[in-house]
């Protein structure tokens, strides 16, 4: 007897899980972070913000909050998951104070971008160019490519065969350290390889 | 920010310089996101065009992304939003203007059926009220997140 009534339980639950509405389940970022989903129907608003909340909308246009198991997710939206592409990566490179040669540590860091980038379907490349806050603007935005310009020769000499491969320099608006103008910082002074 | 260059290192980075433009081109007409993962049955409607989905495949505003049964496909936007599309959907991208240097823009993307994972990127963290995910019954703002939609069939799609 109560094995049938377990048997009725576990139908109503899958019936229960069965979505009859458009729904929307937030996931943790890989650090754990959760971030904001802001949900509007025809009838009313609700905001998720905890891992593995949802929230569905109902007929009529009301939205009813939830939650799920990180079990549940990984097993509801297996292929979802799975068809996820590698996430981007971020690489930088430094040179050596005064000097168009990159630093031992950065040699490193190239030759582990080189992988990463053979490791990917298709692979695009995005070669940002940056420096301290020493000079005018116009001078930091042609040294700036330059930079990048050096990097992204570096890697056609390596062999690295992106699909595309795009080129830009911010110059000093982006800086990696914020100082004040006209403070020599060689951490600023630096190629960000992005890589998808 | 002192950096000195030697005219020969110059010259030679030159060449390598002239040998980036042709990809550098291609960039430039990059669209708005690339396929990168494909599994079975996956096509792009584009206007009265259809075109099988293939990793590489470059995507355009307002194509739409069709699954088939058992079928899924990952897409990174050019703002690294990054969406990946379970079987039996249909994903519309509506919407996407993108700018590298301000890292300003816009993306709209209708969900007509089916599931669709979303990994938020560079214009949900910049403007986050110029993003928004759809479906018939319901319109999602997001602050810099990774979430799951579903949408339920309801005979009016393609």
């Amino acid at each position: 007897m109560n094995g049938v009534i377990l048997v009725v339980l576990t139908g109503i639950a899958a019936l229960v899980y069965q979505p009859t509405s458009d729904r929307v389940v937030l996931l943790p970022a890989p650090d754990g972070s959760v971030g904001k989903v802001i949900v509007r129907a025809a009838g009313e608003e609700k905001e998720i913000a905890q891992a593995y909340g949802t929230a569905a909308v109902k007929p009529g246009g009301s939205v009813q909050s939830g939650s799920e198991t990180e079990a549940e997710v990984a097993t509801h939206y297996a292929d979802v998951l799975k068809a996820q592409p590698r996430r981007p990566a971020s690489y930088l490179l430094y040179f050596q104070n005064d000097s168009d040669q990159l630093t031992a540590a950065s040699e490193a860091t190239l030759s582990a971008l080189k992988q990463d980038v053979a490791s990917r379907p298709v692979p695009e490349i995005l070669v940002i160019g940056h420096t301290d806050l020493v000079g005018s603007s116009e001078y930091n935005d042609t040294l700036s490519l330059q930079r990048a310009q050096v990097i992204a020769g570096m890697l056609q000499q390596l062999g690295v065969q992106p699909r595309s491969l795009e080129v830009t320099g911010r110059g000093m608006r982006d800086p990696l350290v914020p100082t004040a103008s006209g403070v020599e910082e060689p951490r600023n002074r630096r190629v960000e390889v992005s890589v998808r | 920010m002192k950096w000195k260059e030697h005219g020969s290192m110059r010259a030679g980075w030159l060449c390598w310089f002239f040998l980036l433009l042709a990809p550098m081109a291609m960039a430039e007409e990059a669209g708005i996101g690339t396929i990168k993962t494909v599994s079975g049955n996956v096509q792009v409607k584009r206007g009265t065009q259809i075109v099988p989905a293939q990793p590489g495949l470059t995507l355009q505003e307002a194509d739409l992304v069709q699954t088939g049964a058992a079928s899924a496909v990952g897409i990174i936007l050019r703002d690294k939003t990054m969406l990946s599309a379970g079987a039996m959907s249909v994903l519309q991208l509506d919407k996407f203007n993108f700018d590298n240097k301000t890292q300003q823009g816009a993306l709209q993307a209708t969900l007509r059926k089916g599931r669709l994972g979303v990994i938020s990127g560079a214009i949900a963290k910049h403007s986050p009220e110029a993003v928004q995910f759809r479906t018939s019954t319901m319109t999602l703002g997001v602050r810099g997140t990774e979430f799951i939609i579903e949408a339920q069939d309801r005979g009016d799609t393609p």
